[in-house]
């Protein structure tokens, strides 16, 4: 493949990514170029040596779109993020997707549980204040005082539960980004991205 | 954007939820071990009889529906379709029942009180009926969750249709000695132990999910068993059972 096919083809797989980085990056592949043609190798050989433009810039794609998520932290650019990571390999399906999936299911699993528990506390404290008022008469398993204080405990727990997710997510995303980077980095054999 | 300095922190968010928490469930923790399991919580059980005549009628259609609880069905002795108690914990009404006859089918239906919207109280039958031993039955039962023992010894059972999420169902139809007896058995969760007669002819067809089969006096495989009657007269009964977790028992009564 001849120089000007090659950077076309890099181009064109670049195309989902900034202006500006694009342009560094051709750039950098051009002074490969010119640097490999100083050394009388010839074109098709700096192309063999450089790899396949269409691999790539799909894993500069990745790279740029972790970066944009590590720097405007968003549900929908960390998806994009893993997204893209997930096509540079068949085995990130397993290494990346399924995690994050299993991630999701756990954070959304702890977030319905303290939603539950939040929700079901003031219907605890109202069964056990009607109770002890002698209005309903419902059968509570504990003594109604103590259910007015179970159900203030089921609320705050609940919410604890859901301020504790969030910073669970937090923590997963920073730690996320981290392993996006780990495994392009090992994808593409650069020591670091 | 910085925050007022009124609004706490995450970190002081989190500690007071915890504290608020613990607290809480100290003090009514403290305020439940020093009643002592005193207080029952209004928890009342009614006991409401259940006495159905089996006068006029030639045929009977009997339809149960538990939520939750115990069912115990047996061979009765005296002259009522149905005959027995039901205990209800937490109820208030009791079971609804309803009795028509027509052409000399007597059409019963009990249904455990329920309610359609969101009930805290927890409702918890046991069952524990009779049924005619003369009086033609189909015997059609629905459960929420519980325990079906279905024991009907020589009654005169023509159809058995048992449907329930979560439980055990144990049928007991050793005794039975009727001509033809469809049973469909469809269970969510649980076991289900089906012991049939010695010397009746026996269908069974089984879809089950996860859990151990245990088939014992029956030929077949791949959930289709079966035995011939050593003569033309041997009673039958053709067997559905669709289970989804837990062990499935099916065994003939061989003395």
């Amino acid at each position: 493949m001849h120089k000007d096919e090659y950077l076309h083809q890099l181009t064109h797989a670049l195309n989902n990514i900034p202006e500006h980085e694009r342009t560094e990056i051709l750039a950098d592949y051009e002074e490969h170029f010119i640097m490999g043609l100083a050394d009388n190798r010839t074109e098709e050989e700096i192309a063999k040596a450089l790899g396949d433009p269409r691999t790539i810039g799909r894993e500069y794609a990745a790279i740029s779109l972790i970066k944009r998520a590590e720097e405007n932290p968003s549900a929908g650019g960390m998806s994009r993020a893993v997204t893209a990571t997930v096509g540079l390999g068949i085995f990130n399906l397993l290494v990346v997707f399924i995690p994050f999936c299993i991630l999701l299911f756990l954070i959304a699993l702890v977030l319905v549980i303290g939603f539950s528990l939040a929700c079901s506390g003031p219907f605890f404290v109202g069964y056990s204040v009607l109770e002890l008022a002698g209005i309903v008469n419902i059968g509570l398993p504990v003594p109604p005082h103590a259910g007015v204080f179970f159900g203030i405990g089921l609320t705050s727990s609940g919410l604890l539960l859901m301020v504790l997710d969030f910073v669970l997510v937090r923590v997963l995303y920073r730690l996320g980004i981290r392993y996006l980077k780990w495994n392009i980095a090992v994808i593409s054999g650069r020591e670091t991205i | 954007m910085t925050l007022p300095t009124w609004v706490p922190s995450l970190r002081e968010v989190i500690i007071w939820l915890f504290i608020i928490s613990m607290v809480s469930f100290a003090i009514g923790g403290v305020i439940t071990v020093m009643d002592g399991g005193k207080y029952k919580g209004n928890v009342t059980t009614l006991t409401v009889p259940i006495l159905i005549p089996g006068t006029s009628i030639s045929h009977s259609q009997v339809s149960l529906i538990l939520e939750q609880g115990v069912l115990n069905i047996s061979a009765g002795s005296g002259d009522t379709l149905i005959n027995g108690t039901i205990k209800s914990k937490n109820a208030i009404i009791g079971p609804v029942n309803t009795y028509s006859t027509n052409n000399q089918t007597g059409i019963l239906k009990i249904r455990q009180e329920s309610t359609e919207f969101f009930d805290p109280r927890e409702i918890e039958d046991t069952w524990d009926l009779t049924l005619h031993p003369d009086i033609p039955v189909d015997l059609s039962i629905e459960c929420n969750a519980g325990e079906l023992n279905i024991n009907p010894g020589s009654c005169n059972l023509t159809s058995l249709f048992i449907t329930c999420g979560t439980g055990d169902v144990f049928i007991n139809l050793s005794a039975w000695n009727g001509s033809h007896l469809p049973a469909s058995i469809s269970l969510g969760i649980g076991s289900i132990s089906v012991l049939v007669p010695e010397d009746a002819s026996i269908a069974a067809d089984t879809k089950t999910g996860v859990g151990s089969r245990t088939i014992e006096g029956l030929t077949g495989s791949e959930g289709v068993y079966f035995y011939t009657g050593s003569n033309s007269e041997s009673s039958v009964i053709s067997l559905s059972i669709t289970q989804g977790v837990g062990d499935l028992t099916l065994k003939r009564d061989i003395q």
